[in-house]
């Protein structure tokens, strides 16, 4: 137990400076109050910022989007194919984005595959990624639905980090409990899938049946690649891609900011993280993945940082206790010396 | 404190800072003042309740959940400071007061919280029967 004493700014007993943001809505459909945008490297600047990242952008906590269901999808009948790819899984930075997109495999194969580029998004560069991605937004690719969950950083942190560790909320369960509730979304708008499509990083087999149990009208193919293999999914990966990468633009405090790709092996993510840490909390909450190694060996590393000591910390180290971590290093008004015991 | 007696010196004015208190399940290596607690140390207002029965917040990445400590109504809590008048040991200086003050407990571990507040109650209700 360790006291924080905040300073009351009001009559109502309360935290400074909430922000707005975090009251914003769970879940829309495509806003048409989109303003214009230019990224810092991209040579052609997006002409509106993408739905999914309007939902997402100003949010603490994970938001999902939907677009509207394409008019020929709800009126053909005819069955429909699902993709599901991510982007931003292994970041120290940012969000993980979920990404779905669905049409007839008759739009897949006669227009996504004839007329347009849709490749693995990794394998595409950012200017054409982003050049897809409008291109189903402002309506020209208009057969096409789609839907992203933005993963927040503090929700991947604090899933992460519960306590006891076995109330952790790991990052596999996050992925598929966001995937699950996607594909659900879809069908409660009334799309009739016939087959999905799943990128996966993990063991395919054990959680194809996974999907299967939970959906037994739908055909499940669960691989890896899945985003080079099947058109669908690469279109998925393109929507997801382009989120998080707007999304981490948008993280800037400032236009010549550099981030980085956010994973912890690039230089220029941990120049920044190295460069932005501060004492007692670290980072902002809604960048910083706090769950992911490098940013705790950052702070632990950091002669200038706060040494905060967790009951974590204290599981496993035999001889050491979980008392010690009540003895005082200072002399320090704590829970245990606060009231009659010293 | 120990059990010794201590000697209050009222330090009260206008001027007097008020503060709301919050016990945190973790030990801060640290005691003194910080400027990052406006910028970091923010309610949830979505994880929330508006008459703050609930307060989330987060430290390092961990999200804490508080409950307001309601059995210290009807207490004045106030913010000691040790004298350093070595003549005049034991004695503190008043130099704020406490408003509200809330006990967290880390997410998962909610079952704790309760205890931890139901036992502080028993406290103040043994120290009633004690000193009544």
């Amino acid at each position: 137990m360790y006291i924080l004493t905040t300073e009351k700014a009001s009559s109502s007993p309360n935290f400074p400076g909430l922000t707005k943001a975090i009251k914003r809505k769970r879940s829309t459909t495509m806003s048409a109050n989109c303003g214009s945008y230019r990224t810092p490297k991209s040579p052609e600047p997006l002409a509106e910022l993408p739905p999914t990242v309007l939902e997402a952008k100003d949010s603490l906590h994970s938001r999902t989007f939907y677009s509207e269901v394409p008019q020929q999808i709800r009126d053909s009948g005819c069955a429909v194919i699902l993709g599901v790819d991510e982007a931003g899984r292994g970041p120290v930075l940012g969000p993980m984005v979920y990404g779905i997109s669905y049409c007839t495999r008759e739009y897949q194969d006669e227009v996504l595959k004839k007329r347009y580029a849709f490749d693995d998004s990794k394998k595409l560069t950012d200017p054409v990624r982003r050049d897809l991605f409008q291109r189903m937004y402002t309506g020209e690719i208009d057969q096409v639905g789609y839907a992203t969950t933005c993963i927040s950083a503090c929700d991947i942190s604090s899933g992460m980090l519960r306590f006891p560790p076995e109330k952790n909320y790991n990052l596999n369960e996050q992925a598929h409990d966001v995937t699950i509730a996607l594909i659900r979304g879809v069908l409660e708008r009334g799309v009739a899938v016939e087959h999905v499509y799943v990128d996966t990083v993990g063991p395919p087999a054990t959680y194809q049946r996974k999907l299967e149990g939970l959906f037994p009208s739908i055909k499940f193919t669960v691989a890896k690649k899945a985003d080079s293999l099947f058109c669908v999914v690469s279109v998925a990966s393109v929507v997801a891609k382009v989120t998080r990468d707007v999304l981490i633009e948008l993280l800037r405090a400032r236009p010549d900011e550099v981030l980085g790709s956010g994973y912890p092996s690039d230089a220029k993510t941990t120049a920044w993280l190295r460069s932005n840490r501060t004492a007692l909390f670290g980072w902002p909450l809604q960048t910083v993945r706090f769950s992911w190694q490098t940013s705790q060996t950052l702070l632990d590393r950091n002669p200038d940082a706060v040494p905060i000591e967790w009951e974590d910390d204290y599981i496993g180290k035999g001889s050491q206790s979980m008392a010690a971590m009540f003895q005082p290093a200072e002399k320090a008004v704590t829970l245990d010396n606060w009231y009659s015991v010293e | 404190m120990s059990a010794n007696s201590v000697l209050l010196i009222d330090g009260t004015s206008e001027s007097s800072k008020q503060y709301d208190m919050h016990l945190v399940p973790c030990r801060i290596r640290t005691t003194g003042h910080t400027n990052e607690l406006a910028n970091n140390f923010k309610k949830d207002a979505e994880e929330s309740a508006e008459d703050n029965s609930q307060v989330v917040t987060y430290i390092r990445g961990r999200k804490i959940i508080g409950k307001p400590l309601t059995c210290l109504d009807r207490f004045q809590t106030v913010l000691l400071e040790p004298e350093q008048d070595p003549e005049t040991p034991n004695t503190y200086k008043e130099t704020a007061r406490i408003g509200m003050v809330f006990n967290y407990e880390r997410e998962g571990n909610e079952a704790r919280l309760q205890e931890e507040i139901s036992k502080f109650e028993e406290h103040l209700q043994l120290a009633d029967v004690i000193h009544d």
